[in-house]
């Protein structure tokens, strides 16, 4: 069996798992919930470049990305962040969707995948 | 660096498809027509799935997951007719199929799949 690693474990989940040379994050959201949508997601991207650190790699080695943005008129503020964050040369495949999330004042969530 | 990894029609946001060992991960693909149906539009995504697999060398029969989005679970039906019309039928992913909005009041679907190449 292949050994599979994870990273900032909990009783509930890991915020990173690494098998078989590809990262998997958790879903991940901002602490500072009373910043605006570019704010929380400049935070969240923030956290997963720490995240992606700890599991070996970094972002231009991404390979997909969801985004869960609660309200769908603010993906411009969202994508402003992104844009500034993403390596240009190395972008992953992507989707944006509105949904809820875990409270009313996160209005964004992403969840990445990476080669390790 | 990233000789590892194939990006498919990379623009500065992200890339239509992305290979990685042995593995494509697709973006969440929209359809081209957004007056069509759901079904129509589900026809359209999927047609557009075969095109990327089909130039990292592998096609439907290879899917590994997919997630499926749409705009109104009360169409989900629509949806799934043109899925299944479409599927290898020997060969289905795991597939979950969610309620979300979608990025302008027209798309009803949206398909984000990983296969094998």
């Amino acid at each position: 069996m292949s050994s599979i690693t994870r990273h900032q474990t909990s009783s509930r989940m890991s915020r990173a798992v690494v098998h078989n040379g590809v990262a998997y994050l958790a879903g991940t959201t901002a602490d500072k919930r009373d910043a605006p949508m570019k704010g929380q997601t400049e935070e969240v991207l923030k956290k997963i470049d720490e995240l992606l650190k700890l599991a070996g790699t970094d972002k231009s080695r991404l390979l997909s990305a969801v985004v869960y943005v609660s309200d769908m008129r603010l993906k411009p503020e969202m994508d402003e962040a992104w844009l500034a964050w993403v390596d240009p040369q190395n972008p992953p495949a992507r989707a944006t969707v509105e949904t809820r999330l875990g409270s009313a004042d996160t209005l964004v969530e992403i969840m990445v995948t990476a080669a390790a | 660096m990233n000789q590892d990894i194939v990006r498919y029609d990379p623009d500065q946001r992200l890339s239509d498809m992305v290979e990685h060992n042995g593995v494509l991960y697709l973006a969440g693909q929209v359809g081209t027509d957004l007056t069509a149906g759901m079904k129509g539009q589900t026809e359209s995504i999927l047609r557009q799935i075969d095109a990327l697999l089909a130039r990292a060398g592998s096609d439907k029969s290879r899917l590994l997951s997919a997630i499926v989005f749409v705009s109104d679970m009360r169409l989900k039906q629509h949806m799934d007719d043109a899925w299944i019309a479409w599927v290898d039928a020997r060969n289905p992913p795991a597939r979950a199929t969610v309620g979300a909005l979608l990025g302008s009041a027209d798309t009803l679907v949206e398909i984000m799949c990983v296969a094998a190449k």
